[in-house]
């Protein structure tokens, strides 16, 4: 994929502006998804993402390879959608109330599962996605880049500009918020089928 | 019975760990219908996010993401021109309309300081100046400059007479050569 990326790039900066297209194609459903999650609204996410595309084009010259052109990408779409949320809300909010730098520590709540918990639902992924949805931006950002982006830990670090620690940490905080909403919600869908 | 930290579990989850470190949780894991059950609802919650609709930007993104990048090429002189013509005419016409009422604004009088055989275009502007004259001394009694000069209540009449003028003109010269250019 990369290697495509490459080649794209190479005919773009041999002046063939039109191929830039190509890379828009082929990166726009992933980065207009993460820009949705940051920005919870489409025409602010598909403004931003315009932004960060020109942003790359005129940058494009200056990208040394160093990580993937994806990486290189998001950063620039994460940077232009916490701008535009920014701009937004005058200053957006970041709750981080069990951030710890060096790793997560975090205790959780041990409601137990129950048994009839039926995880491979139509329900379950409904309510996943709805969770998804519904988690703050620090959260709900990183936790898109770690399972929609599919980055490691690493490339998040590079895309967000934080230290492995909080990156490590809000994934896993909003692994725990997920758990405690859907088990939540699954336990009262139980209870109203009962 | 401790069960595993949720820390081990999305590591368990997610298959970040190494095999020497499983196998030190194993005994509990293996053993404990709890802690299987939670390694399966993070593994799943991973697996239906994988698996959410991507959303895609409106069909023209990418072609509104090229319009901005590639460079518009530039007008020649003549479509600039014809593309302005509207306002040119508008603003050459209300030019030479303020220059020509300011000159006899001093003088008060269209007649003295203008030669007897006038043109269209001179017959045109003294209609306008004289219905200037009668809206100017209409308006000038209800206006808080009524004990100014009336030579400068002239110049406001005047003024704004130029601006419905300008807004005028510019509206019909515009929709005229915007179908001209069609």
């Amino acid at each position: 994929m990369s290697d495509t990326d490459r080649e794209i790039v190479q005919h773009v900066l041999d002046g063939d502006v039109r191929a830039f297209g190509l890379l828009v194609d082929k990166h726009k459903a992933k980065a207009m998804t993460l820009a949705v999650r940051i920005l919870k609204n489409r025409e602010d996410a598909e403004e931003a993402l315009q932004d960060a595309f020109v942003r790359v084009y005129r940058a494009l010259s200056s990208f040394e390879w160093k990580s993937s052109f994806s990486t290189w990408l998001y950063r620039i779409v994460y940077n232009a959608c916490a701008t535009a949320a920014g701009k937004r809300n005058g200053k957006y909010q970041i709750s981080l109330d069990v951030v710890d730098e060096d790793g997560p520590r975090l205790e959780i709540e041990s409601d137990e599962l129950q048994p009839d918990m039926r995880m491979e639902s139509d329900e379950f992924s409904k309510i996943v996605r709805e969770e998804v949805e519904k988690l703050p931006f620090a959260y709900g950002s990183t936790f898109t880049l770690f399972v929609i982006q599919e980055m490691s830990y690493e490339e998040i670090v590079q895309v967000m500009g934080l230290p492995l620690g909080t990156v490590k940490a809000r994934i896993f905080r909003a692994r725990a918020l997920l758990r405690k909403a859907i088990v939540k919600r699954m336990d009262h869908s139980l209870a109203i089928k009962e | 019975m401790e069960h595993l930290s949720f820390d081990i579990i999305c590591r368990i989850a997610d298959g970040d760990m190494p095999q020497s470190e499983i196998e030190l949780h194993s005994n509990h894991w293996k053993s404990c219908q709890s802690c299987q059950e939670e390694i399966e609802l993070q593994r799943s919650i991973v697996d239906v996010s994988r698996k959410v609709q991507l959303i895609n930007p409106s069909n023209s993104f990418t072609q509104s993401v090229l319009d901005v990048i590639i460079p518009t090429r530039k007008k020649r002189w003549y479509e600039w021109i014809l593309h302005n013509m509207g306002n040119i005419i508008a603003m050459a016409s209300v030019l030479a309309f303020l220059v020509y009422i300011f000159s006899i604004t001093d003088t008060g009088t269209f007649q003295n300081n203008k030669p007897t055989k006038v043109g269209p275009i001179l017959e045109f502007l003294k209609i306008i100046q004289d219905g200037s004259q009668q809206l100017g001394s209409y308006l000038t009694p209800k206006f808080p400059i009524q004990n100014s000069d009336a030579s400068q209540t002239h110049t406001i009449v005047y003024t704004l007479l130029a601006i419905v003028l300008l807004v005028f003109i510019d509206r019909i010269a515009g929709h005229f050569f915007h179908q001209l250019k069609a």
